[in-house]
């Protein structure tokens, strides 16, 4: 590609940073910036910076937010005898849309996965102790993905829960609302099964 | 090239683009493939949950270089469910298959069996160590690594249950010796070795020192992370 000019060059070569975005994107998305959206590109680095300036990891429950401790670590009104482990922040905002759930959480940022190097460090696992430590937590509520990778996570994380004495739950397994059973997966289908309620 | 429905295990899979999936799988006829699953993470008719590990699958791609596209998967008979410990071994099997098969296409069928019983073995959960001890030794005699472990390579004299010895990588067996840093092991549990059965503490914990050795020499000093996993996740627990 013809340079013109470090600075464009360099704003391409950032925008490449992103998910998704290839060179021809990038370049795209320089030009209507320079060209027809100056004011967006100054809002967009204001905000940008300001973001990556303020924003950091809750101290317990290890969510992106801008105090120490998120809106709802900080909550004195929320049980503090219950944590929710999830594996993505995204996981705890579906949870707190879709649930009464009043209790606490605790985000791992993925699960265990030799492949991709993940181990217990990368998943906070060290700070999940202290807070078991603590006493606090009379219940943990498993909501790792029921993937294979997500059960050895939810497995892993029991045994150190049960070794404290704390009563620990997983999320269960069934068929979605409106779904129809012929079109059901097997697996889910079994462990639906298998996991009937009486009525 | 394009494949029907061939026997297929995923390895390893992680999200790619939207909703999309890059998938590692092992398959009975074509080895180690790199597929791409267009739209899956999405899929109305719960292909999402069918691409797991440890799933027998029968999967139809079409592609001409290293990456192809899924275009249909199917169950090939339920899925192995493997709980606790037995899903971290699994995991093991899964990352030797990643790191020690290249990306070509070959008949991998004995050992596409060889994998299939190990999972099957594993679901039941007992004597792990032994099932992974035997997959180590079935996947080096694929890759033409096979050792050879009944003779001393220097004098082909037979092994003695007595004696004890050391495996020196890509070159064989010799008697062990005082003072050497490589693991030694005794007559007795290579035989156990070569049998496929009699194991027991000592002989397993012998010959898991000399597969590790073998192991480690082949994949160039790269530590599995699978092995550190293990040890990383003992400490955790031992607190």
């Amino acid at each position: 590609m013809a340079s013109l000019g470090p600075s464009i060059d360099q704003l391409i070569e950032a925008f490449r940073c992103l998910p998704g975005v290839g060179p021809k994107s990038a370049q795209r998305m320089t030009f209507h910036l320079l060209e027809r959206n100056r004011d967006g590109g100054d809002r967009l680095a204001q905000a940008l910076q300001q973001a990556l300036n303020k924003i950091q990891h809750c101290q317990r429950c290890r969510i992106l937010t801008e105090t120490e401790l998120c809106p709802r670590c900080s909550d004195p009104s929320r049980n503090a005898e219950q944590l929710c482990i999830v594996e993505l922040p995204s996981d705890v905002i579906a949870i707190e849309q879709a649930t009464h759930y009043k209790g606490l959480y605790f985000v791992l940022s993925g699960h265990l996965s030799p492949l991709d190097g993940i181990g217990p460090e990368a998943l906070g696992i060290p700070q999940l102790i202290d807070l078991f430590a603590e006493g606090k937590i009379k219940e943990i509520i498993l909501a790792t993905n029921p993937t294979v990778e997500g059960e050895a996570t939810a497995h892993y994380i029991s045994q150190l829960a049960q070794s404290k004495n704390i009563h620990t739950t997983r999320l269960a397994h069934g068929i979605p609302l409106g779904g129809e059973l012929e079109y059901v997966d097997s697996g889910t289908l079994s462990h639906a099964f298998s996991g009937r309620e009486s009525i | 090239m394009n494949i029907k429905l061939c026997p297929a295990f995923i390895l390893h899979q992680r999200p790619y683009r939207e909703n999309s999936l890059l998938l590692d799988i092992f398959s009975e006829q074509f080895g180690r493939i790199s597929l791409v699953a267009k739209g899956s993470k999405q899929n109305k008719r719960g292909q999402s949950g069918l691409l797991q590990l440890y799933q027998p699958l029968l999967l139809s791609w079409y592609g001409q270089k290293e990456l192809c596209t899924l275009t249909a998967c199917e169950a090939d008979g339920p899925r192995f469910i493997l709980k606790a410990e037995s899903a971290l071994c699994g995991l093991y099997l899964n990352e030797l298959l990643v790191r020690f098969l290249p990306i070509t296409e070959i008949d991998s069928s004995r050992l596409f069996n060889n994998y299939k019983q190990a999972l099957d073995a594993l679901q039941s959960a007992n004597h792990n160590e032994i099932i992974l001890r035997l997959f180590e030794k079935y996947l080096l005699n694929y890759l033409g690594y096979a050792l050879v472990l009944d003779h001393e390579v220097e004098t082909g004299q037979l092994i003695d249950d007595q004696q004890r010895y050391y495996y020196q990588p890509d070159s064989g067996l010799y008697r062990w010796r005082q003072g050497l840093s490589l693991p030694s092991i005794s007559g007795r549990s290579l035989q156990h070795l070569i049998d496929e059965q009699g194991f027991d503490k000592t002989s397993l914990n012998e010959i898991k020192h000399v597969m590790r050795t073998v192991i480690n020499f082949y994949l160039g000093g790269k530590e599995l992370q699978s092995r550190q996993l293990f040890g990383q996740l003992q400490q955790y627990s031992a607190k």
